[in-house]
């Protein structure tokens, strides 16, 4: 999952980061409206946190711009002002959520959790497909009730597949979820890991999860249901 | 109960149809009586009269009365006597020079004789009781003109009078009594009539502050004589509401304030704490964020300022002071900041302006401008700090070379919270509240602030305080 943070704030930037980065997400960072913007126009995100006052360009005119620009992602407003007119004002522009700081760290994670949920067919904390199971709390992998201990990465991309299933995703795709723009990979690495999370997941079992579609990309199907 | 507009109008309604209604009913009273007693004298002296004529005889004198004969004749020549006469109850006698009695045409009544031979007429009061009742009789004597020792008494009882007299009191004593029972329930009446459109106004009134600011009363539908009421209200609402989104922008802007630095310090808790860390990154985390509480316990220290600036009753009481060694002191105080920034301040202060004045807040109104001036001056630039003293005003200025403000800036930037460039990061720029208060302290010394800039020529802050203390007192 990979997470734009447009925060005008150093302090508050910084602190997110790293508590988003430990809760294994890709985290890329803007310090005013215009900066964010350009990230959002040019790179592929999971969830856009956008604080509301940022010099140069607030967050409801980069919202509202992202929003005519056709780009659906998911937007969480971060701001000070927690008047009704302000609230109604950053949903009106097209964010799907609101958070009025100072917010609990864990309820910004509870709401990207739910934000990330939206585009995908899952609906609880709980990814499942088959018998493939992702706790996305406690970051633990279950398959057929037996728990899979992963790293960071190797979670991380569990989750973008399990958020997707049965679609084809290009290791360029993958790659884009997975990193920030500081730590981009070459797509090989995304070969690497998928080897890490099938030596975990199927390299076990007679059914496997994960196919490779050469010259495509990678797909995750139950393989119960063919 | 006694501030109640409808008592006190039934007070006066008492008071007033009261006070009329005696002083009328005692006039009435006294001119009838008065008219009554009159009435009863004349038919008196034109009885004794007409007896008197009816008795003359050229030959010899009346050692006889024939009361018939009189009654007869009384009867036939005068209408009102013959009412009178047989209306009341009347006594006629003759009496002779030594006061007896020759003729008695009453004996029932004992009537006194008089003391002394009757040389004048004159009129009396009796009181009769051989009767068993009490009869107040009114005597008319008169001496018989042609023959002298002779007189005649005429008497009638005056019963009937008093009849009529008590009737008439008590008829105006109940009147009276109906007036201060009816004229206070009239006064309540008309109190609560005339009160009913301000209840009207009063409840217009009681529900725009209950709902919103916004409403106000409507003046064409007001009477004529509550218009001007109606108009001060809606004065007052247009000021209320001034107030009020003044504050409430004032308070938005403080708990945005007041929500960055702990928005900090909660998230970097939070994630700081939501795995062990090692004790240097520990450390690194609680420098920073006891930055931001440092931040918050200033921010708290300059709102108690904003607010005492603003409350001229917790200001420091007022002293002679030397305006001149103040900006002096204070201008030293900035020379080695200045100096940091490769600034220049250059001081043009006369000696001894002398003045009244809060001392903490004027050195307050100083530091606020200089820091400004520090702040936003460019390195190399310069700063100069005037002082003057014109006809009517004590005067400094404090003018720098930096960037200028906008003509469209020069008025808000004294606002609460403004900041000149919203996006000068939090920890280059104060928390926008220096001119703020500044404003606030020259406004209840009764001076002015104002700055004259324009883009690019440097600002010039410019202080005017008037020399006497006599409107603070």
């Amino acid at each position: 999952m990979r997470i734009l943070l447009v925060e005008d704030e150093t302090k508050m930037r910084d602190f997110l980061k790293q508590g988003l980065e430990e809760q294994r997400y890709a985290v890329d960072t803007a310090e005013d409206g215009d900066d964010g913007l350009h990230w959002a126009l040019n790179f592929p995100f999971d969830v856009i946190v956008l604080d509301v006052m940022l010099p140069r360009k607030n967050g409801l005119e980069v919202c509202r711009e992202l929003r005519n620009q056709r780009i659906l992602t998911p937007i969480l407003m971060l701001t000070a002002r927690d008047a009704i007119d302000d609230r109604v004002a950053g949903l009106d522009c097209g964010a799907d959520d609101y958070l009025v700081k100072p917010f609990a760290f864990r309820e910004l994670l509870a709401r990207l959790r739910a934000l990330a949920r939206r585009g995908s067919s899952q609906k609880s904390t709980r990814l499942i497909v088959g018998d493939l199971v992702l706790d996305t709390l406690t970051h633990t992998a279950y398959r057929a009730d037996n728990p899979i201990e992963l790293t960071a990465k190797e979670y991380a991309l569990l989750e973008f597949l399990m958020l997707h299933p049965n679609q084809v995703l290009s290791r360029t795709i993958i790659a884009d979820h997975l990193w920030n723009y500081d730590y981009a990979p070459d797509s090989n690495v995304v070969d690497v890991y998928i080897r890490f999370l099938r030596k975990k997941i199927d390299d076990a079992y007679e059914e496997k999860y994960i196919r490779t579609l050469r010259g495509t990309g990678y797909q995750l199907v139950d393989p119960h249901c063919d | 109960m006694t501030n109640s507009l409808r008592v006190r109008l039934a007070v006066w309604g008492l008071v007033l149809f009261g006070s009329v209604q005696i002083a009328m009913s005692g006039g009435v009273y006294i001119a009838i009586s008065a008219w009554l007693e009159n009435e009863v004298a004349s038919n008196l002296m034109l009885t004794a009269a007409q007896v008197s004529a009816i008795l003359y005889d050229p030959e010899e004198p009346p050692y006889y009365l024939d009361i018939q004969d009189v009654r007869l004749q009384l009867t036939n020549s005068n209408i009102a006597t013959q009412t009178f006469l047989r209306d009341q109850m009347f006594f006629i006698r003759l009496l002779d020079t030594t006061n007896r009695r020759l003729v008695d045409a009453s004996a029932d009544y004992a009537i006194p004789l008089p003391p002394a031979l009757v040389q004048h007429a004159y009129f009396d009061t009796v009181w009769l009781r051989d009767t068993g009742q009490h009869h107040e009789l009114r005597v008319y004597t008169l001496p018989l003109s042609y023959t002298p020792g002779f007189a005649l008494q005429v008497g009638v009882s005056l019963q009937a009078t008093r009849g009529i007299q008590a009737d008439m009191l008590r008829i105006l004593v109940i009147l009276v009594g109906v007036t201060v029972v009816l004229a206070p329930l009239g006064g309540w009446f008309l109190a609560n009539r005339a009160l009913i459109p301000i209840r009207a106004t009063a409840k217009t009134a009681a529900e725009i502050s209950e709902t919103d600011l916004t409403r106000r009363m409507d003046l064409k539908s007001a009477e004529l004589e509550l218009q001007q009421l109606v108009q001060t209200f809606n004065a007052m609402l247009d000021r209320l509401e001034q107030a009020f989104l003044r504050q409430r922008q004032f308070t938005a802007d403080a708990a945005h304030e007041l929500r960055s630095p702990l928005s900090i310090i909660q998230t970097g808790l939070e994630v700081t704490l939501s795995q062990d860390r090692t004790a240097p990154e520990y450390r690194t985390v609680l420098v920073s964020l006891s930055e931001e509480v440092q931040r918050l316990s200033q921010l708290a220290t300059t709102l108690l300022m904003l607010a005492r600036a603003e409350m001229p009753t917790m200001a420091s009481p007022w002293a002679a002071l030397n305006l001149s060694d103040l900006l002096t002191v204070v201008v030293d105080q900035f020379m080695l900041l200045a100096a940091e920034k490769q600034l220049t301040i250059t001081t043009d202060i006369p000696a001894s302006l002398i003045m009244d004045g809060d001392e903490t807040g004027l050195i307050q109104v100083m530091v606020n401008l200089l820091d400004n001036a520090v702040k936003y001056t460019p390195a190399g630039g310069q700063i100069a700090v005037m002082a003057q003293q014109t006809s009517s005003h004590i005067e400094f200025s404090v003018k720098d070379d930096g960037l200028g403000i906008p003509i469209e800036e020069q008025v808000p930037i004294f606002e609460r919270f403004y900041r000149l460039d919203p996006a000068r990061n939090r920890h280059q720029g104060g928390f926008g509240l220096g001119l703020a208060i500044a404003k606030k302290i020259v406004e209840s010394h009764h001076g002015t602030i104002h700055v004259v800039s324009e883009p690019g020529q440097g600002a010039l802050f410019v202080v005017q305080l008037p020399q006497q203390s006599s409107a603070h007192a």
